[in-house]
């Protein structure tokens, strides 16, 4: 066995290298793509865990509660509790630094005094103010850099550093800086600054409030009697939580994404497996002859089962190798953008992740490069056990396939796409899950439709040669010739390209529709708005720093402003998971100058109940996260205590995707998160207002206090569909991939095309064809491919569009997309189809055309 | 017609040379019926493919018909093939996918004309070689006699000048090899031209009105009228 593998497989895949590279690079990228994704969805999380791991230092127990934070007061019931060894509060938060375009810093509140048993700070030995903190600390702008940091920018100690918060710009003085190799200081690559708790606090705005207060149990305490203890004292007011668990929400979050994107990487391993099917079908039928031989040498049908199998497994084994470290490279590339992306996404501190290549996901790729090498050489290696040795020796011509086995795998096809489409039609009554439903319905789709390329590729060919004839002469009919005799590669190829270019159009569809589904959202939330005005970067940055309360009366007595809207939106946590709580003027409501898209519940009813804060509203993908529906209680914890609300209406609110949204009048949060920040401030202006001109009121009035960005409502909807393209951004890598794969299939196909024609050119050429003739002939073959591919690319794509739209959106996050096709992507897909078959034809064409004339005519 | 002077060929097999000719010269006279001999080895193949313009010597010089070719490109040798030149082949050469008829216009349809064109050429050349009623079969359905007339009549198709067979009777039954000679003789005769045919057959070389005889790439024989034996 090893020796026929040695001789007989690894030879025949070493004396085609060019069409044996192809293969294990098809492999590779597929795996490749596998290993990528999980790598950085682990990445993203660990870095998460690490950064709260880092904050939370020797504390046992936190207690926070989102942006709005814990009251004051805690601190002192906390540290009376038995069992509680040290308790120390801080106060955290992303400042963004006007001086230093972009750049942003992690300031870090504490009490110096009691911190340090907790957490661990090594500050630069030389700083006299270090040696005692209370010089420090008499000092309330003092602040301690990371010598990263300040190197970074160029400061020293003494240094000053203006930064932004919703007091507008407030100036610190560099007094200390901290060693960046332990602890905390450590995060966001030095972008990491301490403080004074209470002069963060002031700075922060957070009045008598902290972020959140960390826990150190007291000798031969046990964890779960003090967790228990703290919960009971707590009461509503905040969660407390181990910091494990608190570095795992963002995983939890990211259940949804991972599923997106794991649905993408399968596209790509998909094709990869179409790939391998497709050599080892070429390799196979190429070897119809040696298989033959070697039957009637004695070789038994299991061990030239064995072979092939094996082969397999090593073109597998060795393109998973290759494919791994591929991913690492790939994961490292794409890392800082996924994280900055799923950062702003979730409203998060997501530190630049550090991607580390671990066991699992390694096997993980090994083991997806095997298992598909074997399960697409499984019928490859049953054709070559079927070969009977003097079967083998007859010409090819005597062994086609009947043109009736394709009709019968089309009607196959066409079956198993009617079994899906009604087991599809009744997913609202089928005992299985959405989820299950919509994966089925794909697959089958995708299945049916590869049945029916082999009869589609024959009629199409057959039905086109007259016309190539006609306009091309003996070239086209040729290579419409070549496609009808060898339909069974040229099917799978099709296949192949098929299937990538329709998960790119699928892609295209979940954008288009979402996009959609914005604007239509957009349209009715900002009717009747002109402008947005935000603090600290443009609105939909992160950069964002919530802005002071009077600022909305100071804007709204601006003469050309007729009405002034104020959005808070805050980080709450309900249930231990981050979600979004949105706090504007109910009165508007009530009014019926803004409208609400309402799901379930009527406005009617709905508005008096939020003006009145006797309840809330909530979006669907809440009710999808948390199985809540209208009618049912939702508790929040507030700093002032225990909030629980019934929900009177589930309204439609995409815009913070798959997170949850609690919508609420701003008396109800200010009151009890004592918070009267806001987030955005939205003018509508009186008629024939001239609107620059209200900007640049604005702007040199408090511009320069706040660092106003002030955006119309154009300018706004476009950043919205700028940042919706970014952060669907990730998926195109994948997308690329998965058609590179699959145009590495039809160069494979066609280079097995021209080993397959090679007499029939020598032959051509002998007669008299030019070179670029016969290179024309293969790359018409290849366009053809290309042609067809597409044709059912578009088909296929379109309904796999409609189905992964509703599997995603409606599925999984629990959210009403409206469906749009993407028009242009998909007659982009068309045309790209055409062309780059048509160009990946190029290089097979060439090497037909140099082929010598003699070989080539003495060729078996 | 044909003219090669000091003709050399050497083949590579790994890192071993193998001459294939070893400065053949040779003249061929416009209308002649040229039989080449050898044992297998002996060059006479290369000769062939050399004169017919599908490799090209490492010295020395072929003309056809007045014409260098060691002067032309490689498009321009394509298109001296094209139209000069008709080859028979051994096992036909006949493309599987082509009908019979497909496969005679071939030449003509790669020189840009239709098949409707082409076709009463074709239809002719068929009548001729008696495969009228055979035009739109496939090679798979033909038997091995009439793959080799369908050869001829693709080799005749554009009128050549000159007509290289290798070995046309090599994979064909004694009867039907003498058919064959006979069909390729009779319309070389008809339309005066030249032939040369590679054979180590002694019966079928005696077709030829000159037998030259090839011995490790040399020429080693030239018998020329009726010193050829005629069967």
């Amino acid at each position: 066995m090893i020796m026929a593998l040695r001789r007989v497989s690894l030879r025949h895949l070493a004396a085609h290298k060019l069409r044996t590279l192809l293969t294990l690079g098809g492999i590779a990228l597929g795996v490749a793509t596998v290993v990528s994704m999980r790598l950085m969805h682990e990445s993203v999380s660990r870095s998460y865990e690490r950064t709260v791991e880092k904050i939370a230092g020797k504390a046992a127990l936190e207690i926070t509660n989102g942006e709005g934070g814990v009251p004051e007061e805690l601190l002192a019931e906390v540290r009376q509790l038995p069992g509680v060894g040290v308790a120390a509060a801080s106060v955290q938060g992303f400042v963004p630094l006007p001086g230093h375009g972009g750049e942003r810093l992690y300031v870090f509140g504490v009490d110096l005094l009691a911190d340090q048993e907790l957490r661990d700070y090594q500050f630069g030995a030389a700083e006299a103010a270090m040696d005692d903190p209370l010089v420090f600390l008499a000092q309330p702008d003092s602040i301690a850099l990371s010598a990263q940091f300040l190197e970074r920018i160029g400061a020293a100690l003494e240094d000053r550093l203006d930064v932004l918060v919703s007091s507008g710009v407030r100036t610190l003085t560099v007094r200390a800086s901290l060693d960046v190799r332990t602890g905390p200081a450590s995060l966001f690559g030095g972008r990491f600054a301490v403080m004074d708790v209470f002069a963060a606090q002031r700075l922060f705005g957070l009045d008598k409030r902290f972020t959140q207060i960390d826990v150190g149990l007291a000798d031969g305490a046990e964890l779960g009697a003090v967790k228990a203890a703290l919960e009971r004292r707590v009461g509503g007011r905040g969660i407390v939580e181990e910091p494990r668990a608190r570095g795992q929400t963002l995983e939890r979050l990211l259940t949804s994404n991972r599923y997106g994107m794991t649905l993408a990487a399968m596209l790509a391993v998909v094709v990869g497996v179409y790939l391998i099917f497709n050599t080892m079908m070429i390799t196979v039928a190429q070897r119809e002859r040696e298989i033959g031989c070697l039957r009637a040498l004695g070789m038994r049908r299991g061990e030239v089962l064995r072979l092939v199998l094996v082969e397999a497994l090593v073109l597998g084994a060795v393109g998973a190798l290759g494919g791994v470290p591929l991913g690492y490279g790939l994961a490292r590339g794409l890392s800082q953008a996924f994280a900055l992306s799923l950062g702003g996404m979730y409203m998060m501190p997501v530190d630049v992740p550090e991607i580390r290549l671990d066991v699992v996901s390694a096997a993980a790729g090994v083991t997806l490069g095997l298992v598909g090498a074997v399960a697409a050489a499984i019928v490859p290696a049953r054709h070559a056990v079927s070969v009977h040795p003097l079967e083998a020796l007859r010409p090819a011509a005597a062994r086609r396939v009947p043109p009736r086995a394709y009709g019968r795998a089309a009607a196959g096809g066409v079956a198993l796409i009617a079994v899906v489409a009604i087991l599809w039609m009744l997913r609202d009554v089928a005992p299985l899950s959405r989820n299950v439903n919509g994966s089925l319905a794909i697959l089958g789709l995708l299945i049916g439709a590869s049945l029916i390329v082999p009869a589609a590729v024959r009629g199409f060919a057959l039905r086109v040669e007259p016309l190539l004839s006609r306009g091309l002469g003996p070239v086209g009919s040729l290579a419409t010739r070549s496609i009808v005799d060898h339909i069974g590669r040229v099917a799978i190829t099709c296949s192949a390209f098929l299937v990538s270019l329709a998960g790119a159009l699928a892609v295209a569809t979940w954008m288009s529709s979402f996009q959609r589904t914005l604007s239509v959202w957009m349209d009715g939330v900002f009717s009747n708005i002109d402008l947005v005005i935000s603090s600290g970067g443009r609105p939909l940055s992160n950069d964002t720093t919530p802005l002071p309360g009077d600022l909305v009366a100071e804007i709204a007595a601006l003469p050309e402003v007729a009405r002034v809207d104020s959005v808070r939106i805050a980080r709450i946590t309900h249930e231990g998971v981050p979600t979004n709580l949105i706090a504007t003027d109910a009165r508007l409501w009530a009014d019926g100058v803004r409208r609400l898209t309402m799901l379930d519940g009527t406005e009617s009813e709905a508005y008096p109940r939020l003006l009145a804060g006797e309840a809330v509203a909530v979006n669907e993908a809440f009710c999808a996260r948390f199985r809540k529906k209208r009618g049912d209680l939702v508790s929040l914890p507030t700093p002032s205590g225990e909030l629980r609300l019934p929900i009177t209406a589930v309204y439609f609110d995409p815009g913070f995707g798959d997170m949850g949204i609690v919508l609420m009048d701003r008396g109800l949060y200010g009151r009890l998160w004592r918070d009267e920040r806001v987030s955005f401030i939205e003018p509508a202006l009186r008629p024939g207002a001239d609107r620059e001109l209200v900007m640049e009121t604005i702007r040199s009035r408090w511009g320069k206090q706040h660092a106003l960005f002030v955006v119309t409502m154009e300018q706004f909807r476009g950043e919205a569909d700028q940042l919706l393209n970014q952060t669907l951004l990730v998926a195109y890598p994948l997308v690329v991939i998965a058609i590179a794969i699959a145009l590495l299939g039809v160069v494979n196909s066609l280079l097995a095309s021209v080993l397959d024609r090679i007499r029939e050119i020598g032959v051509l050429r002998a007669v008299g064809a030019t070179r670029a003739q016969i290179a024309r002939s293969i790359v018409i073959e290849a366009t053809i491919i290309g042609l067809l591919g597409g044709v059912l690319a578009v088909a296929v794509g379109s309904v796999l569009g409609y189905v992964q739209v509703d599997v995603l959106f409606r599925g999984m996050f629990g959210m009403t997309v409206l469906y749009r096709y993407p028009t242009a992507a998909a007659l982009f897909s068309l045309v790209a189809a055409l062309l780059l078959a048509a160009a990946s034809g190029y290089l097979p064409g060439r090497q037909a055309g140099r082929i010598e004339i003699i070989k080539a005519l003495e060729y078996e | 017609m044909i003219r090669l002077r000091n003709v050399v060929k050497t083949y590579r097999q790994g890192r071993a040379a193998v001459p294939a000719l070893q400065g053949v010269s040779l003249d061929v006279a416009e209308g002649a019926f040229v039989s080449v001999m050898g044992a297998s080895g002996s060059g006479k193949s290369t000769m062939l493919h050399l004169i017919g313009g599908l490799d090209v010597p490492d010295s020395g010089s072929i003309s056809v018909g007045g014409q260098q070719l060691g002067r032309l490109s490689d498009d321009e040798l394509t298109l001296f093939r094209r139209r000069k030149i008709g080859f028979v082949f051994q096992f036909f050469n006949l493309l599987p996918t082509l009908t019979a008829e497909e496969n005679v216009a071939l030449p003509l349809l790669l020189d840009g004309k239709s098949l409707h064109e082409a076709r009463p050429r074709v239809e002719s050349l068929l009548e001729r070689v008696g495969l009228g009623a055979r035009r739109c079969h496939k090679p798979d359905e033909l038997s091995g006699g009439e793959m080799q007339r369908v050869a001829i009549a693709r080799a005749l198709v554009v009128d050549p000048l000159l007509v290289l067979a290798d070995e046309p009777t090599g994979n064909l039954d004694s009867k039907t090899g003498e058919e064959i000679l006979h069909l390729m003789k009779e319309t070389a005769e008809q339309a005066r031209q030249t032939v040369v045919m590679v054979t180590h057959d002694a019966r079928a070389a005696a077709y030829g009105e000159r037998i030259v005889t090839l011995k490790d790439g040399r020429v080693v024989g030239d018998l020329c009228g009726e010193e050829g034996e005629r069967p």
